[in-house]
């Protein structure tokens, strides 16, 4: 129930999906798990992740050289706003949240 | 009594002088033109043939190939299994390395020969077996008969001198001979370990071990992983090594192996440079290879019996360590052959690989022993797999071209 408030805009605060595209093998995914399980504690966004290796059919779209982890931060109408690849870090994802409007919990 | 006493003890002490006067000795020194040792002991066999005119000193330089089925002929000869040089024969006794104290040894071993008579089978052998009364060879004709009876030989390939001593703040001295080696060990496995080859299938393990939900499984499993991982790897570099002894000596070998070590260290920072500035994170590769293991890992964990489950970790760390060999081929390889040219004892040999391989390990332990306390994966960023090229890549440049120009100083003899 809290999260689905989250989905929708309140008073103004854009609520934003986090999608992460990752694999369990994938040492960058498990670092950048861990800097997105830290910031979603501290701030309001929905947070999904996919797994190559179990959701395939997610990743159609991409192209197959890019580097996993894929993160698209996406708004309420799915709309990709940001999408970076790879290893960031904690500071760097933490000012594009803040850059997207994003608030502190 | 007394007059008994006194001949025996004058007997004792002239009849080996009167001998080293009038007789004659060949000595064979096996050498190699890469090895520093060998040439101090040439060094000094020159300044000393100079006062010992009853000496004859025929050397061997092993690269070449005729010279080494000589030397390891003679070795069959005297029973004896070594791949140290210099190899010197006298008599019937045998000194590998050279030092201060073992050129005492050869004065003392030549004097005793020169007094004693011998049969030269290595004389013999190599076609250049001396005449009692003249230097003239004549082979298959020396006809002495005794055997040697000196303790076994000194092997003291590198003893320690002074000059290997440095003065290092907070640490005091110490000698860059015993430190070297440890230190590259160290370096060098920790840099491998950052291979990215065999850490995937060991994080996908862990991530399949926390839905066991048995603690004592996980640690028993994941620890024979780890384990069977390090035999693999271990069995690996000792078959490695012992190749790299065998073939030490030949000239050729050494090369290609330096510029395999050079090459590859180019095309690391290279690849380094190249990608400095994209992304740090995961490429798809080998896609239908790395399923098929995932799947195994699966069948694995999922068995009735834990033992099979055991057997299967082990069959999975053995088949998977051996496809990921090559990912990860160029440092151990080089280590291997920095050991074989320093010629060291089998228990020196081992603790220097067993030291890689800890450090080759080291970031699989942390990684593995975190996730079990913890029960969360921590993963180690790629960015350090991306330096360990650049680290790589620069000690494989440095350690290939010690090997073209100064292999003497891969044996730590600056």
């Amino acid at each position: 129930m809290k999260k689905f408030v989250y989905l929708i805009i309140v008073n103004e605060v854009i609520i934003i999906k986090v999608i992460k595209y990752s694999a369990a093998w994938c040492m960058s995914c498990i670092v950048m798990d861990n800097v997105l399980n830290k910031l979603q504690d501290l701030y309001n966004f929905n947070y999904v992740s996919y797994d190559y290796d179990n959701d395939r059919d997610k990743f159609i779209g991409f192209d197959e050289n890019e580097k996993l982890p894929i993160i698209e931060f996406v708004d309420d109408n799915n709309r990709v706003l940001v999408k970076i690849n790879g290893e960031h870090s904690t500071k760097e994802i933490e000012g594009i949240l803040v850059d997207l409007g994003v608030e502190l919990k | 009594m007394k007059r008994i006493v006194v001949f025996l003890v004058s007997l004792f002490l002239f009849v080996p002088f009167v001998n080293a006067e009038d007789k004659y000795i060949n000595v064979y020194l096996f050498h190699s033109n890469t090895c520093p040792h060998c040439k101090q002991e040439l060094a000094w066999f020159d300044e000393y043939l100079e006062n010992h005119s009853n000496v004859r000193l025929y050397d061997y330089e092993i690269s070449d190939s005729e010279n080494r089925t000589r030397y390891y002929e003679v070795q069959n000869i005297l029973n004896y299994d070594s791949n140290g040089v210099p190899f010197l024969v006298v008599g019937n006794d045998v000194v590998i390395g050279f030092s201060d104290s073992l050129s005492s040894r050869i004065e003392t071993l030549i004097n005793y020969y020169l007094a004693n008579d011998y049969e030269d089978e290595i004389g013999k052998y190599l076609g250049v077996s001396i005449h009692e009364s003249n230097l003239e060879t004549v082979p298959d004709k020396n006809t002495a008969t005794d055997d040697g009876v000196l303790d076994d030989v000194e092997q003291d390939v590198h003893e320690d001198t002074d000059l290997d001593n440095y003065e290092v703040p907070i640490l005091g001295e110490i000698n860059a001979k015993s430190v070297s080696l440890p230190l590259l060990a160290v370096v060098m496995g920790f840099v491998d370990g950052f291979n990215p080859c065999a850490l995937w299938i060991l994080i996908f393990l862990i991530s399949m071990l926390f839905g066991m939900n048995d603690r004592k499984k996980m640690w028993i499993l994941g620890l024979t992983f780890l384990i069977t991982s390090g035999l693999v790897y271990l069995l690996f570099m000792v078959s490695w090594l012992n190749l790299a002894v065998f073939v030490s000596s030949v000239n050729a070998i050494r090369i290609m192996i330096a510029a395999f070590a050079t090459i590859f260290g180019v095309y690391n920072i290279y690849n380094f440079f190249k990608n400095k500035n994209s992304d740090v994170g995961c490429t798809v590769t080998n896609d239908k290879s790395r399923k098929k293991i995932m799947e195994k890992i699966k069948v694995i964990l999922a068995q009735k019996y834990f033992v099979f489950s055991l057997i299967g970790i082990i069959l999975l760390a053995v088949s998977v360590n051996v496809l990921e060999l090559l990912c990860s081929l160029g440092l151990p390889v080089i280590f291997t052959q920095v050991l074989a040219l320093n010629n060291l004892s089998v228990l020196e040999y081992s603790i220097y690989i067993l030291i890689y391989i800890l450090f080759f390990m080291l970031d699989d332990i942390v990684i593995f022993f975190v996730a079990m306390k913890t029960l969360q994966i921590k993963g180690i960023s790629n960015k350090y797999t991306k330096y360990s090229h650049l680290i790589g890549g620069v000690i494989m440049i440095i350690i290939g071209l010690l090997m073209l120009f100064k292999p003497e100083w891969l044996m730590f003899n600056f």
